[in-house]
């Protein structure tokens, strides 16, 4: 790595009120491949939630609200896959009667990295130091894997890490049910698709089940709390940040998903 | 009215057409899958192989020793009392007796007319026609409108045998609308496929009930197809 | 069909207490899976055929007036005749009218969701004509009084022993018959039918402007049963089926074959330009294409949703959707389920009475994957949701909350300031176990999951006094 690379943190507004261990955690590893890292403050949401729920106006708003926080960046990186499918996917289009404004945006979007490509492709990472003794399984989050293409990284990622045992989720592309507002607007639906997710979970014998996005990680650790389960719910930063640590179990003061 | 709507209907339809005027019917070939069978390809084996494994029965004669023997052992081997065949005078040109092959195998075979009617073809086990083109990338037999074939045919009889000469045997689904569009040898004279064809591969079926695969629903239950050695010109 | 598109919640929580159909669906949703899975690994450019077929698709569509003026031309050039009708009233009495003038009174049907959607068999009933269902499923689904739950399958959520039990009790077949049986049994029962129909009414797959053909795409034999037999032959087909040249059937048969059922072809496809010819013995003596509007030119105005036009009807998606797999077809209420169907139905029905569907999706994208036309399925349910919004339909509360928390995003002072005093406040309620006052979402989330429990703290603090102790 020839020049060091500068990210600027975009950690989400789950992250912001919820999981901030994710986001520390993503600080630890990026650091450790000396990436110099900067938090604009003003950051608040991306707006997917409106633009979800058919509120353009509202997405507009926060959109450009994101493009003044962010534009300056030279990357942003994200613990979220859905968020980032928002900026790249969603974004340009919601301006795309303004040719500007929709070339801003776009170029935006060439900057904005979800937090495993970011390893991946920006870094080149293809071996994790460390090491997290344990089973894990890996669920493929919708948006990352349909909007993103995030499949084969992290599972590489993973399995690289001394001591883990990454063990296969059956039907892990089935969505888990989460879909935003969709789990608590049709939850007898959302909670019959988390069950079935469930039960892959249990069958795959993994001590934890691990993903890109913290808002399909709440949904499904609150499933498995609920149901009496051992199993824990990590995001992807996390576990790469107790391969650090080398602590072999891996430790968390605050909640996590 | 019945014509109002027709008006009503094109008029606003062409008020925001976006398409160029002429571009619907420009011809754009498209470049063939890799699946589809190429100029070297056994073709005849390769329809011998994909109607079988859709559960068709399929023999390559040309590559028999004894083509008039395996086409009456398959016939014999159905138990069937009664055949019926169409009035196609090619069946004269092909040096297979086919008639005689259905008669030495015990049954009573019936030469008809296109004035016979489906429930009369109802009464017969097999139904053998000579197939008018055929497919080996899906292992697919073709009939077309013909003055002495009834549609019926290779539909209402329990069973069907349908014999395939080599020159009308075609590579991929490409070639045959290649063939069809431009007029070639097989897809002329009074073979109309402009007006009426059906594709047919393999016996009827259904999965309706439990999605558990049952055969011989509404068509044949059981269809043969025979590829000969030999062609058939009909000019 | 009337639709209770407006019921989506009532039905589908009733169709997730029915074990039954659970067990159904997901035989069929493993069945469905595995055989388009292995349909398209087999077929390296997969790719290309796609979008192939979404180019040649979208060019008969842009064309529509043209497709359907060079079609009937070139039909009606061969002694058929090409009708059209601007909803589901005019295409029935169209049809009734055709019979009526034929003189026939018994009436084989293939299977068509077209028909479904206008409800013909009850008015041709209602008239005094017999009809009869020739698709098995369709047949089954006849017997039993019910409406479809699939479009490829429409008898999967019924059980071998209750089709046994419905053919006992019409057919007085045996009540434990096996499948082979059944099938036995309905091959005979319907084989009398054929014989003896005076009409034959079908769909479409496809109809091919250039060459005036209608392409009719089955396994069972039923369809060339009622186009070959009766001496009319009626095809209600909705104006979207067009396709440019014959030659295209080349990659969209490929595309529908796999994608319904897996199969490279199916074991019969009729295409049909013309009624019988002067030499031929059989065949209809008369050929009559009725077109149906019923708001597919309404939907075709709309640039940014006339892409559901293009679906060929194979299913796919819905085989693939977790949402379908969860609570079948029937709870959505009309003809189309699925995600094909949460797109159409509100165009064809009105957004108010189907106003649930576009909002019952995860939005996990797989429908728009699996597409074999390549339709954005999950671009247009989001469209179709921001539409709802732009007409209003929005709950006040729903409104003032986009309102209140676009404010609040945009004041990161007072963002901040909230996080730091919600936080607190969250974390107490939700460890007192008073969820239930943070309203109906927070109870409805609690039904089947704990609601997440923050730390005290958030990550800001820690980056700031991170920085102060000069980062790592």
């Amino acid at each position: 790595m020839s020049e060091p690379k500068r990210a600027s943190l975009f950690i989400t507004c789950l992250v912001d009120f919820l999981f901030p261990g994710v986001a520390r955690a993503m600080v630890k590893v990026l650091r450790h491949y000396d990436v110099e890292l900067e938090f604009p403050e003003n950051q608040t949401c991306c707006g997917q939630p409106a633009f979800n729920a058919g509120f353009r106006g509202e997405a507009r708003e926060l959109a450009l609200a994101f493009l003044d926080v962010f534009e300056g960046c030279e990357a942003v990186v994200s613990p979220s896959g859905s968020c980032v499918a928002m900026v790249k996917e969603y974004y340009p289009d919601l301006f795309s009667d303004d040719d500007e404004l929709s070339g801003r945006f776009q170029s935006l979007a060439d900057r904005t990295w979800e937090f495993s490509q970011y390893l991946t492709e920006v870094l080149g990472v293809t071996e994790f130091p460390g090491r997290r003794d344990g089973s894990l399984t890996w669920h493929d989050c919708c948006h990352s894997l349909r909007g993103l293409g995030v499949r084969d990284g992290p599972r590489r990622l993973l399995s690289s890490v001394e001591g883990a045992e990454l063990l296969e989720l059956e039907k892990s592309d089935e969505c888990c049910g989460f879909g935003g507002l969709f789990s608590v607007k049709f939850d007898e639906i959302s909670s019959r698709m988390l069950s079935n997710k469930l039960a892959c979970i249990e069958k795959s014998g993994a001590e934890s089940l691990v993903a890109t996005d913290c808002s399909c990680l709440m949904h499904m650790a609150g499933g498995l709390e609920k149901s009496g389960s051992e199993v824990r719910a990590l995001h992807l930063a996390e576990v790469l940040a107790d391969a650090l640590e080398e602590s072999g179990t891996g430790s968390q003061e605050e909640a996590s998903p | 009215m019945p014509g109002d709507y027709r008006e009503r209907l094109f008029g606003f339809l062409r008020s925001r057409a976006a398409g160029q005027p002429g571009e619907l019917l420009v011809e754009d070939p498209a470049p063939r899958p890799s699946t589809a069978p190429g100029a070297g390809d056994d073709l005849a084996e390769r329809f011998r192989a994909e109607l079988c494994a859709v559960g068709g029965e399929a023999v390559n004669l040309g590559a028999v020793e004894d083509p008039a023997a395996e086409l009456g052992n398959w016939v014999k081997g159905l138990g069937l009392e009664s055949a019926v065949m169409d009035s196609d005078p090619a069946w004269e040109l092909l040096s297979l007796p086919v008639r005689e092959l259905l008669d030495s195998a015990g049954l009573a075979v019936d030469s008809v007319g296109s004035s016979v009617t489906p429930q009369e073809l109802a009464a017969y086990d097999l139904g053998v026609t000579l197939a008018d083109a055929a497919i080996a990338e899906t292992g697919t037999i073709v009939q077309c409108a013909r003055p002495f074939r009834p549609r019926s045919i290779s539909l209402v009889p329990r069973c069907h045998l349908v014999l395939v000469p080599g020159d009308r045997l075609l590579g991929g689904l490409e070639d045959f609308f290649e063939g069809i569009d431009e007029g070639a040898s097989w897809a002329t004279g009074d073979a109309d496929f402009d007006s009426y064809f059906t594709w047919i591969t393999g016996p009827s079926r259904t999965a309706d009930i439990e999605k558990t695969l049952t055969i011989g629903v509404h068509g044949p239950e059981r269809t043969g197809a025979f590829v000969l050695g030999e062609g058939i010109s009909d000019d | 069909m009337r639709p209770r598109s407006d019921q989506f919640h009532e039905l589908s929580s009733e169709a997730l207490e029915d074990s039954f159909l659970r067990e159904a669906l997901k035989r069929a949703s493993s069945s469905f899976h595995a055989a388009k899975t292995d349909a398209v690994d087999s077929m390296p450019d997969w790719e290309e055929l796609r979008q192939r077929g979404h180019d040649r698709k979208n060019l008969a569509i842009e064309n529509l007036p043209e497709a359907l003026e060079v079609f009937e031309k070139n039909l009606r050039s061969r002694g058929g005749e090409v009708h059209y009708c601007e909803d589901g009233a005019a295409a029935r009495d169209q049809v009734l009218s055709i019979i009526r003038s034929s003189g026939g009174r018994s009436v084989t049907k293939s299977k068509s969701m077209v028909t479904e959607e206008i409800a013909l068999n009850d008015h041709l009933e209602a008239a005094g004509l017999s009809v009869l269902e020739g698709d098995l499923g369709e047949y089954i689904i006849q017997l039993a009084g019910e409406h479809p739950s699939h479009i490829i399958a429409p008898a999967i959520h019924k059980s071998r022993e209750e089709v046994a039990e419905l053919f006992h009790d019409h057919l007085g077949s045996d009540p434990d018959a096996d499948i082979p049986e059944l099938t036995r049994v309905a091959r005979e029962t319907l084989r009398e039918a054929f014989l003896g129909a005076d009409i034959g009414i079908s769909g479409a797959n496809f109809v091919i402007a250039e060459t005036g053909t209608i392409v009719l795409v089955e396994n069972e034999g039923n369809i060339r049963m009622s186009t070959t037999v009766p001496r009319v032959h009626i095809a209600v087909v909705g104006i979207e089926k067009v396709l440019p040249r014959r030659s295209d059937l080349a990659a969209l048969l490929r595309l529908l074959c796999r994608s319904a059922t897996g199969q490279r072809v199916t074991s019969y496809i009729s295409f049909i330009s013309s009624p019988r010819t002067g030499g031929e013995g059989d065949g209809p003596e008369k050929l009559h294409v009725v077109f149906l509007d019923a708001g597919r030119s309404r939907l075709w105005a709309d640039p940014t949703q006339r892409e559901a036009l293009n679906c060929i009807r194979c299913g796919a998606c819905l085989n693939f959707c977790p949402v379908y797999g969860s609570v079948g077809g029937h709870s959505y209420g009309w003809v189309y389920p699925g995600p094909i169907g949460s797109v159409i139905t509100p165009h064809y029905v009105g957004i108010e009475k189907a106003s649930q569907l576009p909002q019952a999706s995860s939005l996990c994208g797989r429908c728009g994957e699996v597409c074999p036309m390549k339709i954005p399925l999950p671009d247009m349910l989001l469209g179709l949701r921001a539409k709802a919004v732009e007409a209003g339909s929005a709950g006040f509360s729903e409104r003032l909350s986009m309102r209140v928390f676009s404010l609040l995003a945009r004041s990161p002072r007072l963002w901040r300031l909230l996080l730091a005093l919600g936080r607190p406040f969250y974390r107490l309620v939700a460890r007192a176990g008073l969820a239930s006052i943070l309203g109906g979402p927070a109870r409805r989330w609690s039904r089947s999951r704990s609601l997440p429990l923050p730390g005290r703290s958030g990550f800001r603090r820690w980056w700031r006094e991170d920085s102060e102790r000069g980062g790592e």
